[in-house]
């Protein structure tokens, strides 16, 4: 499986005229999961919606807008690609805040603009990505204490490979980087992606490893990057976004399968549980389960009274 | 006695525009004619290195005669990128290994060799091309081998697929009139194994 985790978000027109469309492209030349990425500057209110609209044809969650923990857990090889959202929040400003309504977006990445915001993004900053202007000459150093901070926390550092194809320069100042980067790194928590406006700054997974060889990381380390480590990116912005406190997590009742449906209090009536998709239940792990949801089993204890067949301790009681 | 060592790079490329030239069986009669007999000259239908020359020379240009990218214009673009990224040395390190062999401007599919110590230049120099003879485009590396052999088959296994989906594209948009797939698939075989080194 590849991962491309950075296609610029609003498509330009043009793009879309040619018939070359960069939504469209990825899957051609060998990618299975692409995110697009949003990118917002300056303050932002908290309440903005997330504009991304995937492209259904192609979209393997058509039902469900957010890929819950379960989809991508039973992620199987499927000849359609995974379209995923992505936040690109740039911050020059220790005031501004970075998480807009995180939870619709699957992927929260920051671009800190300077060396002060780079350190406290590395400190403190809950996110799954850091990305840097690679493209340009950098205004700070990369030191290995900051940048180890982040790799003891989780957080994957950027390469995007686009600008190397844009224009001379910029391919100048990328390898440049990149290849302190990998050098600060030790080739640890880095993704490549490709940063792509267009579907001509595409290349093939296979090229994105030589391109990786080329600055500085051998083959297999090249390979991780666009392939394990995207996908512990995932994994890691899943846990997140959908679990509390690293011992919870939540899923829409429709994914549970049909012989977990007792954990709900109720068997027969299942379109009902369906319906009521919008209520998120918590589905629980074993210890946590009788504790932390009571609450939704005894509403549905209340309302169906002949229900028998809810087998938690406290249900019973109620009926008494 | 050490042997010099290649890799076998089979690449494909992949236009912006996304238009292939007209066939020669589909182009006017006396064209046809004319191409064709000037195609065969150096033995290899299937590379019409020398048709753009010919159309240069007694014909305006047209659209479709742009379209014809041959082995030499992917050398060249490939150089330029070589020059470009890796320089004088990338040259100098490449230069006398470096021959593409093939290149069908219908499929758009191509096989080079390079001496293996200094495959990764030419790979590297293959991701940074941008647009051959002014048409944007992306070059796709589909496969690296150590014989030439297997190059083949990978591009003949590519064809296939490609006329698969071209072929179910085609059916679904009602298009009648297909040439049999079992012919087409000789037709790419056929083509591709006359490359030899």
């Amino acid at each position: 499986m590849f991962y491309d985790l950075n296609i610029v978000y609003p498509v330009t027109q043009s793009n879309l005229n040619t018939g070359m469309n960069p939504q469209v492209e990825p899957r051609k030349i060998g990618y299975q999961v692409v995110a697009y990425n949003y990118i917002v500057s300056g303050k932002k209110s908290a309440k903005m919606a997330n504009p991304i609209k995937k492209i259904e044809a192609y979209d393997i969650h058509a039902t469900a807008s957010v890929p819950s923990s379960s989809s991508l857990l039973n992620n199987k090889k499927s000849l359609a690609i995974q379209q995923l959202t992505r936040l690109t929040v740039i911050i020059d400003d220790p005031s501004q805040n970075y998480n807009i309504i995180i939870s619709t977006y699957d992927v929260l990445a920051v671009q800190p603009m300077n060396e002060k915001l780079f350190q406290t993004a590395c400190n403190n900053y809950d996110v799954d990505i850091i990305s840097l202007e690679l493209g340009t000459r950098l205004p700070f150093y990369l030191k290995h204490g900051t940048l180890a901070k982040a790799i003891e926390r989780g957080i994957y550092f950027e390469i995007c490979y686009a600008p190397a194809i844009r224009d001379s320069t910029s391919r100048r100042h990328l390898i440049s980087n990149a290849q302190n980067l990998v050098r600060v790194t030790r080739g640890k928590n880095l993704i490549i992606s490709s940063g792509a406006q267009k579907a001509m700054e595409l290349r093939g997974p296979y090229d994105i490893v030589n391109l990786g060889t080329i600055m500085g990381m051998n083959q297999e380390v090249s390979k991780d990057c666009i392939s394990t480590n995207c996908r512990a990116v995932l994994y890691r912005a899943m846990t997140r976004r959908d679990i509390h406190k690293s011992v919870i997590a939540s899923a829409p009742i429709s994914s549970m399968k049909p012989y977990e449906m007792w954990k709900l209090g109720r068997v027969e009536n299942m379109t009902r549980g369906q319906q009521s998709e919008s209520s998120k239940k918590r589905k629980r792990s074993k210890k946590a389960k009788e504790e932390s949801d009571e609450a939704a089993i005894q509403k549905d204890v209340e309302k169906d009274d002949d229900d028998e067949f809810s087998d938690d301790g406290e249900a019973e009681v109620m009926e008494f | 006695m050490v042997r010099i060592k290649n890799r076998w790079i089979l690449f494909e490329v992949i236009f912006e525009d996304n238009k292939i030239p007209p066939l020669p069986s589909l182009l006017p009669r006396h064209q046809q004619h004319e191409q064709i007999s000037s195609g065969g000259e150096d033995g290899d239908a299937a590379q019409p290195s020398s048709w753009r020359q010919h159309s240069s020379t007694k014909q305006p240009q047209t659209q479709s005669n742009t379209l014809y990218i041959t082995t030499k214009e992917i050398h060249h673009a490939l150089r330029d990128s070589i020059c470009l990224n890796f320089g004088d040395v990338g040259i100098g390190c490449v230069s006398s290994s470096l021959n593409v062999k093939y290149f069908s401007p219908f499929t758009n599919n191509g096989i080079l060799r390079v001496s293996r110590d200094h495959y990764r230049i030419i790979w590297g120099a293959l991701t940074f091309i941008n647009e051959i003879r002014g048409r944007r485009c992306l070059v796709h590396v589909l496969h690296v081998g150590g014989t030439i052999k297997k190059c083949q088959l990978a591009c003949i296994q590519h064809n296939r697929d490609q006329i698969l989906k071209r072929r179910q594209a085609a059916e679904s948009r009602g298009d009648g009139n297909l040439e049999p797939f079992e012919l087409l698939l000789e037709k790419s075989q056929k083509e591709v194994m006359t490359v030899t080194l």
